[in-house]
């Protein structure tokens, strides 16, 4: 599969869905009369078009050169991708929990280990200094409200 | 004039209070910084400064976002002088004659030159915007349903045709960021679309969300292969950041005629400051009587288009302050910053909050003076910062992203979404999906399908209401030019010997 032929299919296949979800969008007699299926019918439309245009184009072309994810090449990039990913997904989850700090810190010991890999103390001091001066800048000069969780009671401020 | 100079000096009063004033500094400061770093641009910038905003009232909140953005284009072109490296698209040309100028041990010149250029294009920028303004709001002011649909349909069209890359992509993208847009409680008739079921998505997709994880996030995942690239830079050799009277009268052309081709060239939706650099870089090629001395160092390269650059920033904020439809990627999160603090941009800014509008407008000219102030005298310690390898800089640009977003609406459900966000622009990016059209599609998609359903509603359902509003036809007719114009462009580069990878795309 060359580029181009990878971005119609995936066009095609996206459009058709949603086509297929605007199809269970339910319609009530009250509100404007075009309704609300209208206007992502015309996206589908679109995107379905504009998928088997560049399908067609990549059929047409003389030269065509194979596309890759490389996800065996890069395969450690996509790897720290996935991994900043999962780190920052369960940065979300336990922020209220763990409080902005301690949440913070562990982010960016996380991140900071993916990516300068291998120099431990200079990761740490990364995160200590991020998560302090930012806790200071927006909680205490810029008055922003972020939980506290587990050190609630220590903060001195 | 009268009404002008008294909106200006109402600006000059929000402007110049010590607060704003500190902001500007600031913004233009980290703007600068950023802008300089290789790979980040002013969108970056602005999207993960956007949580400094949080907490300040509206005007401050765009006066320090400006900043960050033309700060931003004061300091693209640092890395391409000193590294051949530009810090973003726009400062791909500054490459072309400000790294052969420090080569030849003129990178003191080089980087006075690129500084004093950006600062007469900002200044020259920000008096068209003051004349601009005004009369556009107030045109926009008469604007119905048909004139906003056909509006927004040119101001798509022109940023696919003027993107980099397919109008199919470009389509595609748009299609992609519409229906991102539709996600959620439909504001004309309640109908919940496309949530799958996920109660979180009912609110919508909140789009500042979708463009911390595309402009912050993704911009790191790009940089993830080059993390240990070590640029080697020997402050010392720079000498003294000043440029020579003969040097300075070289460049005075090309300024004045980079500043107004930029500033017109932002207005534009969607053709950004890549476009006017690399115009002003033609036309001073063809107006000089010694072309040849392009590409080995000649100040004119360098000086025409770092005008247009900064110029083109105070255009992109017309459409964005009088139509509210963002002219590139840094005004369209700037302007969804603004929407989150409860401000929609438009011509009812200018009615409602002149002094929001004209406070930023007002704020340009401290802001030019101050970056001037902080880019010549502390050029070589801001070169200094180029030393800072990748691998420290890209976490802290992580935890900027993912703490902004936690700011957003402190739903732990929005770092999926940011995440997300982030996988999908770099997957896009490899596709060679253009992200800006995507991007304006998201914001503009709920205003889009609104225009669309009450122009038909007052047309009883019939299309014919575009074409017979003047203004609307006006913009279709724009719109169809702007297609017609990126076919033409395309089907004379495929007759062109391609390279593989332009092929494959």
């Amino acid at each position: 599969m060359t580029k181009n032929s990878t971005t119609g299919w995936f066009a095609v296949v996206l459009g058709a869905f949603y086509l297929f979800g605007t199809t269970l969008v339910p319609i009530f007699d009250a509100g404007d009369q075009t309704g609300p299926r209208a206007f992502p019918y015309l996206v589908s439309a679109v995107v379905i078009l504009s998928g088997l245009g560049l399908l067609v184009k990549d059929w047409r072309s003389a030269k065509r050169v194979p596309f890759s994810w490389g996800f065996s090449t890069d395969r450690a990039i996509w790897l720290k991708i996935l991994a900043t990913m999962v780190a920052g997904i369960v940065y979300g989850l336990v922020l209220d929990s763990l409080g902005y700090l301690i949440a913070t810190f562990l982010f960016m010991v996380a991140v900071s280990e993916l990516i300068n890999v291998g120099r431990h103390a200079q990761n740490l001091v990364i995160a200590v200094a991020f998560s302090l001066v930012t806790f200071i800048s927006f909680a205490l000069i810029l008055k922003l409200s972020l939980p506290r969780g587990l050190l609630g009671g220590i903060l001195p401020f | 004039m009268e009404a002008i100079l008294h909106n200006l000096g109402l600006g000059l009063e929000v402007a110049l209070t010590p607060n704003n004033i500190m902001w500007v500094f600031i913004g233009g400061l980290l703007g600068t910084i950023i802008g300089m770093l290789p790979g980040l641009g002013p969108a970056t910038g602005v999207a993960v400064l956007i949580p400094i905003t949080y907490g300040m009232n509206p005007a401050t909140a765009l006066i320090t976002m400006s900043a960050v953005y033309y700060g931003a284009m004061f300091g693209g072109s640092r890395a391409s002088i000193m590294i051949n490296t530009p810090g973003d698209a726009s400062a791909i040309v500054s490459c072309f004659d400000g790294y052969p100028m420090a080569k030849k041990g003129k990178a003191g010149s080089a980087l006075a030159i690129s500084a004093i250029a950006s600062f007469v294009g900002g200044m020259i920028g920000m008096v068209c915007l003051v004349f601009f303004t005004e009369p556009v709001a107030a045109m926009a002011l008469k604007f119905g349903p048909a004139e906003k649909f056909s509006l927004m349909l040119f101001a798509l069209t022109a940023t696919i045709t003027l993107s980099e890359g397919s109008i199919l992509k470009g389509f595609i993208a748009m299609g992609i960021g519409f229906m991102l847009a539709t996600i959620g409680i439909d504001g004309q008739s309640g109908a919940i679309r496309f949530t799958m079921g996920i109660d979180d998505l009912q609110d919508g997709i909140d789009f500042l969300v979708v463009m911390i994880g595309l402009y912050a996030v993704t911009e790191v995942f790009k940089n993830f292969s080059a993390m240990d690239v070590k640029y080697d830079i020997d402050a010392k050799s720079i000498g003294r950041v000043w440029v020579s009277w003969p040097d300075f009268k070289k460049s005075i052309g090309p300024m004045l005629r980079g500043s107004p081709l930029g500033f017109l060239i932002g207005v534009l939706p969607g053709a950004g400051g890549t476009i006017a650099t690399f115009l002003s870089y033609a036309v001073e090629k063809s107006v000089t009587k010694k072309p040849a001395e392009f590409g080995k160092g000649a100040i004119q390269g360098l000086a025409g288009p770092e005008a247009a650059n900064n110029a083109c920033s105070c255009g992109a904020l017309v459409p964005l302050l009088t139509l509210g439809i963002p002219g590139s990627g840094t005004a369209a999160v700037m302007l969804g910053a603004l929407m989150m603090l409860g401000v929609r941009p438009g011509p009812i800014l200018f009615e409602q909050h002149p002094e929001i509008a004209w406070g930023v407008i007002a704020s340009m000219l401290v802001g030019n003076i101050m970056l001037l102030m902080i880019n010549l005298p502390l050029a070589v310690p801001l070169v200094r910062l180029l030393k800072i390898p990748q691998r420290i800089m890209l976490p802290l640009i992580l935890g900027m992203g993912y703490m902004g977003t936690y700011f957003l609406n402190y739903a732990s459900f929005d770092f999926i979404l940011v995440s997300l966000a982030a996988l999908a622009g770099y997957m896009l990016v490899k596709l060679s999906i253009p992200i800006p059209p995507m991007v304006l599609a998201l914001i503009l998609g709920g205003m889009t399908e609104q225009s669309f359903r009450n122009s038909l509603t007052i047309a009883n359902g019939s299309l014919s209401i575009f074409w017979e509003q003047p203004i609307s036809l006006a913009f279709l007719v724009l719109a169809a030019i702007s297609l017609v114009y990126a076919l033409n462009k395309q089907k004379k580069l495929m007759k062109m010997p391609s390279t593989p990878e332009e092929e494959a795309d």
